[in-house]
């Protein structure tokens, strides 16, 4: 165990860099963001009361109010780093096992050749990955009602309709997928994705012991993986019948996703111990 | 423990900040507006088991809202899992699947019920196995429940005909150990749709008899016709006709049609006589569509005008039509424009509701008794707190269900 978490700690540093730096890009593009586009908001309304002489109430009548949620999905200063902060990630997924191979020094032998489980070093890296997004999820859990408060200063009461933070992000598609409206939700959103980046690795952990062969392989399993989760909607389509009740979809794919997640670990728990290359 | 800053840093935000979070929407989600059917006055037993179906706008959202004198449930309310149980079907086919699971397994109803039958001794499915063109061959998959006994009857049905390109269900009935299957069958060489009535005989299984009842022809360039049966199979008809409704429109050019039919016809169709009859509709009720309402063998009609909504009933036996209930519409329930009353009838009594404007209450119900003409019960839908009414910016009645 502490062994796993020496290994965790370890990932986590070495990414720490990158990861402060994408942080701090997120924080300052929205709020910079959040600042600009208000702004430039009052002044619109601005030049619209006084260019077409109307009152401020015959303004909200025609135009309406808006909500800080308007202005976020809307905005580049908004959703680029949010963008931004995926790509890093996903590309971190596939860098996170080769800067190991590539780096100065063929590092992996050293991690290869500790005195425990070589299946820790998967999973370390696996949990690496999910903490900094789950980290990423909560700055930005932070942020919204900080950004949501500076909107508030900027924007006079009349101007606009203010929500709650869980309410505004069920309105906006991009968001309610990264921070879904309820708990059960976001486990089925995140476990989903620990399922996917397990078959990554597995698919990584191919290539390194087949090398070219072994990206055949990779691609095979990823299929592979596909089929089994999504079997039965396939089976459904087949009979074009939907046979199961929602409740009873959401067990059987629950269980399909934990054998693809158990099948992966197994694999690669296999190509470690047995057929990876150093 | 310090070498372990970073992980325990970063665990520790996540978990305060995602737990924070969802703890406080899980509060927040009880916060919607709540509102129930109180009794103004008459006898509060009469409102029980009966539904508003609405729809609400909040912070430019729309909610459906079932209101009952119990209180109201929001769509949006409940756990993941309440939600996900809840699906999209309407509340009496969720019932259905409760009740009769293994039943209603993979019977895709959620849109369309017309391949359900139910009534209050057997539950029929009917569906249509897609069209095989290279046989020219359709078959009727018919399932049938007997809902006391649990005994279910399965039976396939296969024809073959090269006159259609396709075929659908468009309504279910079971009358004296036989299945009545309504089709919409289209043409392969025109533009041509017949209804047809097909008869199985539950007992052996077996296609009795086949006609094509109704059809729309090709006819002119200039107008078009739709077909639509409007019996509505909610458990509780237990009807020897079915109504279908047929109305004309007129084709202003190529792709446009009229909005509205310039003519609308009413036909019903006598299962035990099997015929067809066309509903002659008197004159001041001409020009109503989509408002029939068919309860204990008998059709409703409503006509609503600026000062009056009156309720007629019509018999189509003796081809008669009676004025049964005339309501003069005060300023005090002024209905809000465009959305008229809402209504329907069950057991011979009639249940109204509407809008309301005062900025009290959101909308009212009436239920009278149609043989007596007495009003029954009287009540309005009140918002829990006066906070809920003020966030609302839209409210409607969509429909009255009863138990």
């Amino acid at each position: 165990m502490s062994r796993y978490l020496k290994l965790v700690n370890f990932e986590l540093s070495r990414f720490m860099k990158i990861y402060l730096v994408l942080i701090a890009i997120t924080v300052i593009s929205q709020i910079t963001g959040i600042i600009v586009k208000s702004k430039g908001y009052l002044n619109e309304v601005h030049r619209t009361i006084y260019g077409d002489s109307i009152s401020k109430a015959q303004y909200i009548e025609e135009y309406g109010t808006i909500t800080f949620m308007d202005y976020a999905t809307s905005s580049l200063w908004f959703l680029a780093p949010i963008a931004l902060c995926i790509a890093a990630l996903m590309f971190y997924v596939f860098f996170i096992w080769y800067r190991d191979w590539f780096g100065k020094n063929t590092f992996i032998y050293r991690l290869l050749l500790l005195p425990s489980a070589r299946l820790n070093v998967l999973l370390a890296k696996a949990t690496t990955i999910l903490l900094l997004v789950f980290g990423l999820v909560s700055i930005q859990l932070i942020l919204l009602p900080i950004e949501n408060n500076i909107f508030k200063w900027i924007i006079p009461l009349d101007f606009r309709t203010d929500l709650p933070i869980h309410e505004m992000l069920e309105q906006s598609h991009e968001l309610s997928v990264l921070i879904p409206r309820s708990f059960v939700e976001f486990i089925i959103h995140y476990g989903i994705g620990i399922m996917a980046v397990l078959v990554i690795f597995t698919a990584i952990l191919f290539e390194r012991s087949y090398r070219l062969k072994g990206i055949l392989m990779a691609i095979l399993f990823g299929l592979l993986a596909i089929v089994i989760f999504f079997l039965q909607d396939f089976v459904e389509l087949l009979l074009q019948k939907n046979y199961l009740y929602p409740i009873e979809h959401l067990v059987v794919r629950g269980i399909l996703g934990t054998i693809v997640i158990g099948l992966s670990i197994w694999v690669s728990n296999f190509l470690l111990n047995k057929k990876i290359n150093v | 423990m310090m070498r372990y800053w970073r992980l325990i840093s970063i665990v520790a935000v996540i978990v305060v900040v995602v737990s924070t979070f969802y703890i406080q929407s899980a509060v927040a989600t009880h916060q919607y507006p709540a509102f129930a059917l109180e009794k103004q006055r008459g006898d509060e037993k009469e409102a029980e088991g009966v539904t508003l179906h609405g729809e609400y706008a909040k912070e430019a959202q729309y909610h459906s809202l079932n209101i009952t004198t119990a209180g109201s449930k929001d769509d949006f309310e409940g756990t993941y899992f309440e939600r996900l149980a809840r699906e999209n079907a309407p509340s009496h086919i969720k019932k259905l699947r409760k009740d009769y699971k293994a039943f209603m397994r993979g019977k895709d109803i959620d849109m369309d019920e017309s391949m359900l039958y139910d009534d209050k001794s057997l539950l029929a499915y009917v569906e249509l196995e897609p069209f095989d063109e290279l046989d020219n061959k359709y078959t009727f998959d018919i399932d049938i429940l007997e809902k006391e006994s649990k005994n279910r009857e399965s039976f396939k049905v296969t024809q073959h005909n090269d006159k259609y390109s396709y075929l659908d269900v468009a309504g279910v009935f079971v009358s004296h150990g036989e299945v009545i299957v309504f089709t919409r069958n289209y043409a392969r060489k025109s533009e041509n749709m017949e209804i047809h009535a097909y008869w199985f005989n539950i007992a052996d299984g077996k296609l009795m008899h086949e006609e094509p009842i109704l059809s729309i022809d090709e006819e002119d360039e200039q107008t078009n016709a739709n077909i639509n049966l409007i019996n509505s199979n909610d458990g509780k008809d237990n009807n020897h006709f079915v109504l279908f409704q047929k109305d004309h429109y007129v084709n202003y050019n190529d792709e446009q049609m009229d909005s509205e039919p310039w003519e609308t016809e009413l036909l019903a169709y006598d299962l035990e006589r099997k015929e067809l009859e066309k509903i002659k509709l008197p004159e001041e009720i001409d020009g109503i569509t989509n408002t029939g309402v068919i309860n204990q063998s008998k059709l409703y009609f409503a006509n609503e005008t600026e000062h009056t909504f009156e309720i007629f009933s019509y018999d189509v036996e003796n081809e008669k039509m009676k004025n049964i209930y005339k309501m003069k519409i005060s300023n005090a329930v002024d209905p809000i424009e465009d959305q008229g009353i809402t209504w329907n009838i069950d057991n011979n009594k009639l249940y109204m509701s509407s809008v309301l404007s005062d900025n009290i209450s959101l909308a009212d119900l009436k239920i009278v008794d149609l043989d007596s003409g007495d009003t029954l019960y009287e009540g309005t839908v009140e918002a829990k707190s006066q906070q809920s009414l003020a966030e609302l910016d839209d409210f409607i009645v969509s429909g009255i269900s009863i138990e």
